[in-house]
């Protein structure tokens, strides 16, 4: 089977749940506790995809950035070589899906090519402000698609992954 | 082997290094030990140690041939199999001396362990987001409790524009019921048997009592709505309280109360509307008479206040007194002290509240001392007339 690898970010503003994200699909794991990410955090995972003449299998460097704005100005330097990206917003502050247009932004300097996914995360939550039209307009305006995750129950969590791994390997 | 200098500044400094080939590959490591970069890495391709650097290949062919400055990464955070996270600092230069005998130029890679400052910045950042989070948190309670407040604010001026129609609709017919009442009592119809006059006494006492509820009920929707205007002239406050006081005479005589009344030598003018201030002192003179018992007493005393350019009026009374448990709530709206409610004396629980407004809308204040038992005394501060005065 051939193995590749592949570069993949998590951009959003703070406190959307990126960190959590990660952990629950590399470890399979919650802490309900927020605890605010400064740099990055390189975590990995391998998946097992289908291709159009069998499988592949894709190491995905996930790397887990501060999403805080005083990293802002080194958030560029780490997103090099990176295929792809997960987009995080938080389903109960509305002003996080408007702060992903400046990722992409970041992104497509650093590597025009990227492939991106939208999760909409804490959708656990009872008090979801985020107008899904709108995260469907973004995501469309991406050419790509929305997934309403929960890092906290695993919804649609490997989902989301798998999906960013799909585009991935097609785009090889 | 004793370390060299070299060595000990670097493990004083929590600095470990690697120098690579220009395939990437370790080969030598030194500096301060550590577990993410030893010698058991030697050999091994650099990116394959530091996963970090996955995604840099160019960069770091670049920055070993001198064509780039250095690459530095800060805050690679590594979490350890004990759960804590140390905080790395990754910085790439092009390896200046002879490499290993390699003809093509490697890189010298150092990793400086900033556990400590990270942990600092790390307890910086996560203090600061909380922040954030709970301004945005606090933005959106107060939108929601603006929104509220419109919504109360529109429900209160339909409750206010209900009582005000009501209460004219009250109003006329109460007036013509008034109007006969007095004829009859008058005996304009003719004379009437003392069974009679009783009867209808009782009647005209009833539709005074229903025409002040309907008076109180305008007056509150006036203030609310910000309608009530003064007209402020310069007035002499122990006058017009000598007038009230001679207003309720007969209860005062029927309830055989002793009123008496001082005030300090020669007091300036106030500056008062004459038609609100005499409501204001008719409401405390009649609540002292209502809540006093049969040959209580009742002082007013008119004095400077203790702030410049303010008269005090107080009016004292041995009666009833207030629960110190009810009297943060005096001023409420329909409330009454269970102690004036198990009188028989009427009221609404509209008069001190009316009282204090039109107080406030003069600039004074109202203030009250009382004991269950023993009496209350209720203070007021009204401008004076004078050039310093902004009403004046």
């Amino acid at each position: 089977m051939p193995r590749i690898s592949k570069k993949v970010c998590l951009l959003g503003d703070f406190a959307v749940g990126k960190t959590s994200l990660v952990r629950r699909f590399v470890y399979n794991a919650f802490e309900d506790k927020y605890l605010a990410t400064i740099g990055v955090k390189v975590s990995r995972k391998t998946v097992v995809l289908p291709v159009r003449d069998g499988l592949v299998e894709l190491a995905l460097l996930l790397w887990d950035l501060a999403g805080s704005e005083e990293f802002s100005a080194m958030r560029a330097s780490y997103l090099r070589g990176a295929a792809g990206a997960i987009l995080v917003c938080d389903v109960t502050r509305p002003d996080t899906l408007a702060g992903l247009t400046a990722y992409v932004d970041d992104m497509r300097r650093v590597a025009p090519n990227a492939h991106f996914v939208v999760a909409v995360n804490k959708i656990d939550l009872p008090d979801a402000r985020l107008p899904y039209a709108e995260v469907d307009a973004f995501a469309a305006s991406l050419h790509t698609s929305c997934y309403l995750t929960s890092a906290k129950t695993g919804d649609q969590v490997e989902e989301t992954f798998r999906h960013l791994g799909r585009l991935l390997v097609a785009g090889d | 082997m004793t370390p060299s200098l070299f060595e000990r500044l670097l493990s004083a400094l929590r600095i470990t290094y690697a120098i690579t080939d220009a395939r990437f590959c370790i080969v030598e490591v030194g500096g301060a030990p550590s577990a993410y970069l030893c010698p058991d890495h030697l050999g091994m391709p650099v990116t394959d140690v530091l996963p970090e650097l996955i995604g840099y290949e160019a960069v770091m062919t670049s920055v070993a041939e001198e064509r780039s400055p250095q690459l530095e990464l800060p805050w690679i955070n590594r979490e350890m199999g004990d759960a804590h996270t140390i905080y790395l600092r990754v910085s790439l230069q092009s390896a200046p001396f002879p490499n290993q005998g390699l003809p093509q130029p490697g890189l010298f890679v150092t990793l400086e362990d900033v556990t400590s400052q990270g942990v600092a910045q790390q307890q910086v950042t996560h203090s600061r987001n909380e922040l954030r989070l709970l301004r945005d948190e606090l933005a959106q309670r107060n939108l929601a409790l603006e929104a509220a407040n419109i919504e109360l604010h529109h429900l209160d001026d339909l409750k206010s524009q209900f009582i005000e129609v009501a209460a004219h609709e009250l109003r006329t017919p109460l007036t013509t019921l008034s109007g006969f009442l007095e004829m009859l009592l008058e005996e304009l119809p003719g004379p009437l048997t003392t069974e009679q006059r009783h009867y209808l006494s009782v009647m005209d006492e009833s539709a005074q009592r229903l025409q002040a509820i309907i008076d109180e009920l305008l007056e509150i929707t006036r203030i609310d709505a910000g309608r009530l205007q003064l007209t402020l002239r310069p007035l002499d406050i122990v006058r017009l309280a000598q007038d009230v006081i001679a207003y309720f005479e007969p209860q005062i005589t029927t309830r055989k109360l002793l009123v008496t009344m001082g005030s300090d030598g020669t007091l300036p003018l106030a500056l008062c509307d004459p038609k609100r201030v005499t409501q204001i002192l008719g409401n405390l003179v009649s609540n002292a008479v209502k809540y006093t018992p049969f040959g209580g007493h009742i002082h007013i005393r008119v004095a400077l206040a203790s702030e410049p350019h303010y008269i005090e009026v107080s009016v004292t009374d041995d009666g009833i007194g207030i629960p110190s448990e009810e009297q943060g709530r005096i001023f409420d709206r329909f409330f009454r002290a269970r102690t004036a409610a198990q009188t028989d004396a009427p009221g609404t629980g509209l008069g001190l509240s009316i009282t204090r407004s039109l107080v406030e809308l003069h600039g004074g204040r109202i203030w009250f001392e009382s004991e269950v038992g023993k009496g209350s005394t209720f203070h007021v501060t009204l401008p004076t007339f004078d050039a310093d005065n902004e009403f004046s």
